[in-house]
């Protein structure tokens, strides 16, 4: 019951900030502020979001080049850096974490 | 000036392209859904509730973790925050459209149809037929997204879990990351947001998003301002 409220919520929060501007504050102009700070939300979120996930095995945090997610995570970042394609960054990503499982069964 | 259909039209094909990218994207979401143990049906629910897969993602993860509602809440919106952007930036094209219009277009709006209708939408001399290029836009990518989560949902119950594939979460976010650094003040907002997330990552509440998030944008703030 708790997570349907949960999404409710969050599905009406969703379309207040999509609305925010279109209708609810149509008149107001953007204060410089927060326009400033609007810049940069999309990499500081995104970046917050990926890199403990990244860092992450079995539920601890494991920061070495022994985690095959961290390796995979860079191949995918320079290949995501070069292309600007979504798929060929999940693809790399996971043929490299694929091919280091099978390389170093241990890992 | 172009006839409505003809602007809905165009607004339809400018999204085509982009949809190599959406549909392994909506997919890998679905198959995530599924893996937070959420019923086949609920999730999909979800997805059509809330329309953002990052933010649905998030949620359903805190979720198995046992974070509390607010913290789930806050993180899920910090990372939809960015669509107050495209919302100031749509806002003067679609000021004389009726309100049950504004709602529709402000649901549709995504990431994906604000890329292929804002240039469209700038450099048209005809705000009265424009906003239907982007709905064009934002109907094909609702339409495809929710399909393609859809069947995300539907086969990802049947993968083996030896496959690895909750991996693609954060590949896909990482896929967004990288084109999000344009200059080397949101570099420096997405380091510091990543090195506090991890620092953080034991945080009361599984706060650490919201956190790491906040002092990102701090940081690129004051790295700018100290730069002008």
């Amino acid at each position: 019951m708790t997570i349907w409220l949960i999404m409710i919520a969050l599905a009406v929060g969703t379309f207040l900030i999509r609305i925010s501007f279109i209708a609810l504050l149509s008149n107001r102009v953007v204060h410089p502020l927060i326009a400033r700070a609007l810049r940069f939300v999309p990499a500081a979120v995104l970046s917050a979001l990926v890199i403990p996930q990244i860092l992450t095995r079995n539920n601890t945090l494991q920061i070495s080049f022994s985690n095959p997610q961290l390796i995979a995570g860079i191949v995918a970042a320079v290949v995501a850096w070069r292309t600007k394609n979504v798929l060929f960054t999940i693809l790399s990503g996971m043929v490299v974490l694929w091919g280091l499982r099978l390389l170093f069964p241990g890992l | 000036m172009p006839s409505p259909r003809s602007e809905f039209i165009s607004g339809v094909k400018a999204l085509l392209p982009i949809l190599l990218g959406v549909v392994p994207f909506g997919m890998i979401s679905g198959i995530a859904v599924v893996q937070t143990n959420i019923p086949p049906v609920s999730g999909f629910i979800m997805s059509l509730l809330v329309f953002s897969g990052a933010a649905l993602i998030v949620a359903l993860q805190l979720i198995t973790t046992g974070a509390p509602a607010l913290v789930i809440f806050f993180s899920a919106l910090v990372i939809n925050l960015r669509f107050m952007i495209y919302s100031a930036s749509l806002a003067p094209f679609l000021e004389r459209l009726s309100l049950g219009k504004k709602s529709l277009l402000a649901y549709l709006l995504s990431d994906q149809a604000y890329a292929a209708s804002i240039t469209h939408m700038n450099e048209s001399g005809f705000p009265q037929v424009a906003w239907l290029h982007f709905l064009g836009s934002g109907i094909t990518m609702w339409l495809a997204w929710q399909i393609s989560v859809g069947i995300g949902i539907f086969i990802g119950a049947r993968l083996p879990a030896s496959w690895s594939l909750e991996f693609t979460i954060p590949l896909t976010f990482l896929a967004l990351a990288v084109p999000a650094i344009k200059d080397r003040f949101t570099a420096a907002a997405a380091v510091i947001a990543g090195v506090t997330a991890v620092l953080a990552k034991g945080a009361p509440f599984n706060s650490g998003l919201v956190i790491a998030a906040l002092v990102g944008i701090l940081a690129g703030m004051l790295f700018e301002r100290r730069a002008a």
